[in-house]
């Protein structure tokens, strides 16, 4: 167990801990693997009376710090979330004990980093309801798994004269590779647009779909606005016609219960970091007789049943689009974030979140010249502002002194920038963690802004 | 003084409010913009590069500068004090001092202690040294480069003309 003294940071601590009381953190069976809870996590389980703020903060040991001498605020979630002690512990016992590759070894540890692997898969299978986990293919992250559906399934699908369908909200990640597609195929990219509140109007999706409509790909949940788009009655509309539908749910997975199944999609991508998971593991889900008809994205080990110098015969779906090593320990700590997620419940989540979002709107009202970007009326807990006369790098400096960390800049979603006509925002988004009085750190920090520069 | 006055010198906010020079020198004879994509920051320079006088022997200065932009209160503070500083300075005067604010502002090197500096440019840098406090804010050094860089690829277009 983690013991905390007096000398040692948290972080130090955890080291210690992993090395040197590291069997005592995980009840181990006879054979060495470790017993994992069974069963969805998020879903059957009773929320509870509500998500109690200290206790959540006490798991995650970033919190325990402070930053230019206040207490660090964190309020930069849609970048990326901090880890709970679950996923580093995760994390590290794959590299402290179960250190080998997968579907490799027949000795103990591979066995071992195998099964943890393949638990992980059925894991994430579980939280996003996929009827199996033969459809989660495990990629980087939600950037890689658009890249492969753009270059397995959209090269082969798509030709000249066909069109993709996005909305005005996406991320850098939604609109590059589809641009990309479309300069290889000769299909047009076409873009519904946002309206004031940033809502993306059913309306506007349903004007520009079409019998050329191959494939429509939006975000569930727009990281710079929070807007929550209709991803069923987009889909019910896209495959009226004929065309797939990609979802980017990078930011929706933290902090709402997804089902593919009832969302009606054909692809589900998002990113493990965001959900308090490690960096470099993501999901690309997708209907199994999708991905058995898709081409093949990398070459290499792992990927193959057979290889002579002449011809090569690849595994199935989902094995067959994961070359190379894949991130072991990466999948593990997913598995982590997404039971630690579940112990607390999206129900619970949601609620505090949303009381959090109501209250940080309803303070930021009360900052001078702040005009709040991003009021649609079903969002997740995502503040986008600018403040008069003030850019919002100036801000996210002036806070960062305060100890308060929010995201400046153009968000990587620069064509939104220009709808708001606005060279970059500053925003500050919500994690289980944030408490009102984060949101009170934020407002004392922007009434400084204030100050030096109203 | 906290860290925050120190990168923002009241020198610094109050040319960000009211920068000088902010437009293009009708006589502009060189151009340059400036683009900082990862911030949006924006800068177009215009300066007429000539000689000083007419009966003068062909020593070309800089005779007039101005920029409009967009961007944060350091990039916009640093482009309006550049102005002034390189104002009547050669195109090689220039690039030097730009050299020297570059090392002003970047992490270690940088030294408010502008009177130790072997330079010609003392005086200038003296104005320049309300910049220091960048060097403590790795991410914000691009901000005050930005007007910087673009003055050189400018004076790279005059030294190929």
């Amino acid at each position: 167990m983690v013991r905390r003294s007096g000398r040692t940071g948290p972080a130090e601590a955890m080291w210690q801990a992993s090395r040197l009381d590291y069997a005592a953190m995980t009840p181990l069976r006879d054979d060495g693997r470790t017993i994992h809870a069974s069963g969805r996590p998020d879903r059957g389980q009773e929320a509870g009376h509500g998500l109690d703020p200290q206790t959540v903060r006490a798991e995650f040991l970033a919190l325990d710090q402070t930053v230019h001498g206040h207490p660090l605020v964190y309020l930069d979630n849609a970048a990326t979330a901090l880890k709970p002690r679950c996923v580093i512990e995760a994390v590290t016992r794959m590299y402290a004990r179960d250190c080998a590759n997968v579907h490799r070894g027949v000795h103990m540890l591979s066995q071992r980093a195998t099964d943890a692997y393949e638990q992980a898969r059925e894991s994430v299978g579980s939280f996003i309801n996929a009827e199996s986990a033969a459809e989660v293919v495990f990629v980087r992250g939600t950037t890689e798994a658009i890249n492969l559906v753009a270059q397995a399934w959209a090269i082969e699908h798509i030709g000249p004269g066909d069109q993709i369908l996005i909305t005005g909200l996406e991320h850098h990640a939604n609109i590059v590779p589809w641009q990309m597609v479309c300069k290889q195929v000769g299909a047009e990219l076409v873009a519904a647009p946002v309206d004031d509140t940033g809502a993306v109007p059913l309306a506007e999706i349903q004007a520009r779909i079409s019998k050329r409509t191959r494939l429509v790909a939006i975000a569930h949940v727009s990281n710079v606005l929070g807007t929550v788009l209709p991803v069923r009655a987009i889909a019910d509309l896209a495959h009226a016609s004929g065309a797939l539908v990609l979802v980017d749910g990078a930011q929706a997975v933290p902090h709402m219960a997804v089902d593919v199944r009832a969302l009606g999609c054909d692809f589900y991508t998002f990113s493990g970091h965001k959900l308090y998971g490690p960096t470099g593991i993501g999901v690309l889900w997708a209907r199994r007789d999708i991905l058995a008809s898709m081409s093949l994205y990398q070459g290499g080990g792992g990927m193959i049943q057979s290889v002579t110098l002449d011809r090569t015969l690849y595994r199935d779906e989902p094995y067959r689009f994961e070359a190379g090593t894949p991130h072991i320990a990466g999948a593990v700590g997913l598995r982590a974030a997404i039971e630690y997620v579940g112990t607390i419940g999206f129900e619970a989540i949601s609620a505090h979140e949303r009381d959090l979002l109501a209250y940080a709107t309803a303070r930021l009202g009360e900052v001078a010249g702040l005009r709040l970007i991003g009021t649609a009326g079903d969002k997740t807990g995502v503040l986008s502002f600018t403040i008069e006369s003030v850019h919002p790098h100036d801000i996210g400096t002036v806070v960062d002194t305060r100890g308060v960390a929010i995201r400046t800049g153009h968000h990587c979603a620069q064509p939104l920038m220009e709808r708001f006509a606005v060279p970059a925002m500053a925003r500050a988004s919500l994690a289980l963690y944030n408490t009102r009085s984060d949101i009170d750190a934020l407002i004392d920090a922007l009434l400084v802004v204030e100050e030096m520069f109203g | 003084m906290s860290d925050l006055d120190k990168l923002y010198r009241a020198v610094i906010l109050e040319h960000s409010k009211n920068p000088h020079n902010f437009a293009i020198p009708d006589s502009a004879n060189y151009r340059a913009d400036g683009h900082n994509p990862l911030c949006g920051d924006q800068v177009t320079l215009g300066l007429d590069i000539g000689p000083a006088s007419h009966d003068d022997n062909g020593v070309e200065i800089i005779r007039a500068i101005g920029f409009r932009g967009v961007g944060c209160a350091i990039s916009m503070a640093a482009a309006s004090m550049m102005t002034e500083v390189v104002k009547g300075l050669t195109p090689s005067q220039a690039e030097i001092l730009a050299g020297e604010f570059e090392a002003l502002v970047k992490p270690l090197s940088a030294s408010p202690e502008v009177a130790d500096r072997a330079s010609e440019h003392r005086a200038a840098l003296e104005t320049l040294a309300a910049f220091a406090g960048v060097a403590e804010h790795p991410m914000r050094i691009k901000c005050a480069t930005l007007c910087w860089q673009t003055l050189r690829a400018a004076l790279t277009t005059v030294s190929h003309s």
